[in-house]
């Protein structure tokens, strides 16, 4: 009886599979991996290269056809008004959300990293704004801005008697109200990256550094800071990348508004695609972006790296 | 259970092995090397001489760069692990962890389509030898690093492979662990008669369980015989050496001929060589040699001493109950000697010593070759336990491939 | 001295305490005050002296939202692209994580940073030709563009994670299974993933809330109101007419929920660090 016997024949089921195992293994591994590559090529790789084709062309966005027009769209930018506020905008955004982040997250990062009671929940609590969904999150400061029924201002006039400010509808708040929207929403980024790092600092280094006579302030640049440059060159990268792609949080909150104060280039992007209908146009902004986005990543990097040689 | 198993082991034979990794580094090399069915043989050597690596090669979980591997007259060489009927117990067991013990015996079983009855059955008398009935609904992190060993043997004894494939199953366990696994798994062998190809670099595991010995080095075999062989008539320094605790006492020296009796010379030592050695010399006078002396081949002269015998001066004693480990420091360099029982014996104490003249080896001291042809009672049929299953020499089975 | 020292390190803690919760009430506050806005009347609402909780508590916001805008459909229809993604991307990135730590071939190391650098994009970049390619396929305005889009944006993600995961189970496992008769796929459904479990659950939670608050995709390949998402659709109703701020709240109170009940899952985990993999395997 043989209930269990197997024949030692290698298993092949085609003819056409090679008959050494090892090759078998490696075709194995890569038609495994295929999924993905199919994936990624199909809505991604193909989507990228054919964007980039259509900034060459002034398409009409409903028609979808238009004459090829080389780097007219280009050129047009160059002294377009449109562009060039919104450049703006988006360095403003992006530069400024970063700062207070990074200010804001090293901060709470610091008091979480202490022991008081309440720590964890006060840890689950603090960083759940990351998580509400946008539109929420978008919705509910819009309520809260507003100028009439806003608790913004009700608070602001009860406390220090300050006069109701519009802040979505003037163009001079309406960033810096949106801005303290980012802020809120994505500071507890940089603290999930910055706080497992501030606990693995042994205890000894503080303990040591306090015996040889560091202020706080001194522990604090010495000890806890060159722990974090390399966490703060990733998290600098990261931030200004999603900050400068980002569209839906202006999107939802302003829309651009007013009076294109707060369009950044994504949403100019949009603009130009569904409100002027110029999708070459629309498609060769975002290309202006990638542009941009790569030489500073790449300028950046380049920095980060002799800077971390330097002080190594 | 006997009957069904028997039979079904498989020999296993490698054919012109050769692993490489890397771009030229040789980790295996193997000319030709025959593991008769239904032994217990075992890959013995230091770490990095390649022997997890044949294993490995065995079991085809690594494929060679060259060469070839056959179960029985099958080229198994492309043949997937799964298929090539054959268990494995790894160093750390390698239990799925997220299963119960019973699933984990059971995985291999429902993989090669084995009935659910048979299954059953299987997994039962595996428990009962094994002990391992009460566990069967726990999961491995619940069980004990001896309880996991047996769990680990138990899934592969329930496969009833054509061999046993073990890669020091042993070293994990605390030492009064690994002596109670030691005769678990001779006791093993003997009950189901199959092929177990064990990897150890421990030379007391590979010596008590083995019918027969490869002791490898740098990835070839320097030796592959019985156990007794390898240990009475080493065939290099390197295997004298790795083989015996404490460790074989070494002196180089010169093979000198005097008056027709050939001696071994080295510093403060004039030794002449019995017949028993002579006869069995293949080196003229004049070689630069290495002799070999083992520490229970070294006899202490405690109460009268043949005359002429040196003396040497204890620097250290070692007495550990059933036998006792001096070391004398003498002219011809440091010497250790294992006597039986706890010899009172002091430090510095003079004492007079000499060698077994029949047990005394040689080796070539540029090659590290013995010197000396095998002696008496290495007939490789002594080797085979008698049973009607199994081809009666190495020899023979060698011819008819 | 000594006391002198213990009040300051006393102090320091109540000041490290005080400016936490400060920052806590902080963050919280926004969904509080949805919460508090949702659960009074229009009268409440827009009066010039609100107040912190509700005078009088009232349900009917909460059914006049059931009622207005198609919320039920939309909630159905997010929650369904949600999990479909999430599943997907579990699914492709085992896979994808397997083939990458368990086996060799050209160009492994070059696929896992070109996939990741996807990150650097701006979506607004593939938007246009996504929308026209999906638009071939006739599959705009359905439940598959979008998990597609999600499975495709989250895809960089799990495989990062998955193969952390997968690279930290010993490859022992692999060679027992193998020798035990599994294939190579066996090896990876038995074996490999219930020992990823943890990771593949942290996916999960992380596309899942992704999918769920995304506003970019469903605005740009939904069209038609039956198949929008939760985001796109309150969007929409804020842009209605008489549109009000009670039901909007309730609404987002509602939204919120299913991410809030996930996050105190993930509480823990998040803290502990993403840099994962570890602890997936006990021996």
């Amino acid at each position: 009886m043989a209930s269990g016997s197997v024949a030692l024949r290698a298993r092949r089921r085609f003819r056409y599979l090679p008959s050494d195992l090892e090759t078998r293994e490696k075709w194995l591994g890569f038609f495994i991996f295929l999924p993905v590559i199919l994936l990624f090529l199909t809505f991604f790789a193909y989507p990228l290269f054919y964007g980039i084709t259509l900034s060459f062309y002034k398409l009409n966005t409903l028609t979808l056809t238009g004459p090829f027009i080389g780097v007219d769209n280009f050129r047009t930018f160059l002294s377009s008004a449109d562009v060039r506020n919104a450049l703006g905008n988006s360095l403003y955004w992006t530069v400024a959300s970063l700062t207070l982040n990074l200010l804001v997250g090293l901060l709470v990062a610091l008091a979480l990293n202490e022991r008081f009671p309440g720590r964890n929940l006060a840890r689950g609590l603090a960083l759940s704004s990351y998580l509400i969904p946008l539109v929420v999150s978008a919705a509910i400061w819009q309520w809260m801005f507003n100028a009439q029924y806003g608790i913004i201002n009700y608070t602001l006039f009860k406390l220090w008697g300050i006069l109701p400010v519009s802040w979505l509808s003037d163009p001079k708040t309406a960033m810096p109200a949106a801005i303290v929207l980012n802020v809120w929403r994505t500071f507890p980024f940089v603290v999930i990256v910055l706080l497992p790092r501030l606990q693995t600092i042994p205890e000894e280094l503080y303990s040591a550094a306090k015996v040889d006579g560091a202020s706080a302030w001194d522990r604090f640049v010495d000890v806890t800071l060159p722990h974090l440059r390399s966490l703060f060159v990733v998290l600098i990268l990261l931030r200004f990348i999603f900050d400068f792609n980002d569209f839906t949080t202006l999107a939802l909150l302003t829309g651009g508004g007013p009076v294109h104060a707060t369009e950044t280039l994504p949403l100019l992007v949009y603009r130009q695609m569904f409100g002027l209908a110029d999708t070459g146009a629309a498609a060769a902004v975002a290309v202006l972006m990638l542009l941009f986005l790569l030489i500073l990543a790449v300028v950046y990097l380049q920095l980060a790296n002799r800077g971390e040689r330097a002080s190594a | 259970m006997m009957a069904k198993l028997v039979g079904r082991s498989a020999n296993v034979r490698l054919e012109g092995l050769q692993k490489v990794f890397g771009k030229d580094t040789l980790v295996v090399d193997i000319a030709d090397m025959l593991i008769p069915a239904g032994e217990f043989v075992t890959l013995l050597g230091p770490s990095g001489c390649g022997k997890t690596t044949t294993l490995k090669l065995i079991a085809g979980l690594e494929r060679p760069t060259r060469g070839a591997i056959f179960f029985g007259d099958q080229r198994v060489t492309d043949v997937a692990p799964g298929s090539r009927d054959i268990a494995m117990v790894f160093q750390n067991y390698a239990l799925y962890p997220h299963m119960t013990v019973q699933a984990n015996l059971e995985y291999g079983l429902k993989k090669h389509h084995v009935q659910r009855d048979e299954r059953q059955r299987r997994i039962t008398w595996a428990s009962e030898v094994l002990q391992l009935e009460r566990l069967l609904q726990r999961k491995p992190r619940e069980l004990s690093g001896g309880q996991q060993q047996r769990v680990a043997l138990g899934r592969a004894m329930v496969r009833e492979p054509k061999a046993f494939l073990l890669d020091e199953p042993l070293s994990n366990l605390d030492a009064r662990l690994r002596l109670l696994m030691r005769a678990e798994l001779i006791r093993l062998h003997h009950t189901i008669d199959t092929t177990m190809i064990y990897v150890t670099h421990d030379q007391v595991e590979a010596m008590s369980m083995s019918q027969r010995i490869a002791v490898m080095r740098d990835g070839r075999i320097q030796q592959y015989d019985r156990p007794e062989a390898i240990y009475r008539y080493p065939g290099s320094r390197f295997v004298a050496s790795f083989i015996g605790s404490p460790g074989i006492n070494m002196y180089e020296g010169d093979l000198v001929s005097r008056d027709g009796v050939l001696h071994f010379v080295a510093q403060g030592v004039d030794l002449p060589l019995s017949s028993a050695i002579v006869e069995r010399l293949s080196a003229p006078a004049g070689t630069k040699v290495t002799l070999g002396v083992r520490p229970e081949d070294v006899l202490l002269h405690v109460e009268g001493s043949p005359p002429d015998a040196p003396v040497g001066r204890v620097t250290v004693v070692e007495s550990l109950g059933p036998e006792t480990i001096v070391t004398l420091e003498t002219t011809v360099g440091d010497v250790t000697a294992r006597v039986l029982g706890m010899l009172p014996i002091d430090f510095d104490a003079q004492i007079p010593f000499s060698f077994d003249a029949a047990r005394l080896h040689l080796f070539d001291a540029t090659t590290g070759e013995s010197v000396l042809r095998p002696g008496a009672s290495t007939s490789s049929a002594k080797a085979f336990r008698s049973s009607a299953a199994r081809l009666p020499s190495l020899v023979q089975q060698t011819q008819s491939g | 001295m000594i006391a002198n020292y213990r009040a300051r390190e006393g102090v320091r803690t109540g000041f490290i305490f005080t400016v936490t919760w400060l920052v806590v009430l902080v963050a919280v506050f926004p969904l509080f005050w949805a919460l508090s806005t949702s659960l009074r009347d229009n009268q409440e609402i827009i009066s010039r002296t609100p107040t912190l909780l509700p005078v009088d508590f009232t349900l009917e916001n909460y059914d006049t939202m059931l009622k207005l805008s198609n919320f039920p459909q939309q909630f159905s229809n997010s929650t369904i692209i949600a999990i479909g993604s999430s599943l997907s991307v579990v699914f492709f990135g085992s896979l994808g994580a397997y083939s990458l730590t368990r086996f060799r071939f050209r160009g492994q190391g070059l696929s896992l940073r070109v996939v990741l650098l996807t990150y650097l994009f701006p979506a607004v970049l593939l938007v246009v030709p996504m929308f026209i390619i999906l638009r071939n396929l006739k599959l705009t305005d359905s439940y598959a563009a979008l998990i597609i889009v999600h499975t495709a944006t989250g895809l960089p993600l799990g495989l990062w994670l998955l193969r952390a995961y997968f690279q930290s189970i010993p490859i022992e496992l692999d060679q027992a299974a193998m020798i035990d008769g599994a294939s190579r796929l066996e090896t990876l459904f038995d074996v490999l993933m219930p020992q990823a479990i943890p990771g593949m659950i942290s996916i999960f939670i992380f596309i899942f809330v992704f999918s769920w608050g995304d506003y970019l995709w469903p605005l740009i390949l939904i069209t038609s109101r039956s198949q929008m998402t939760l985001p796109l659709g309150l969007h929409t109703y804020m842009n209605d007419m008489g549109f009000e701020w009670g039901p909007l709240m309730a609404a987002t109170v509602v939204f919120a929920l299913p991410v809030v009940f996930l996050f105190t899952f993930i509480q823990s985990r998040l803290v502990r660090g993403l840099g994962a993999g570890a602890g997936a395997v006990k021996f």
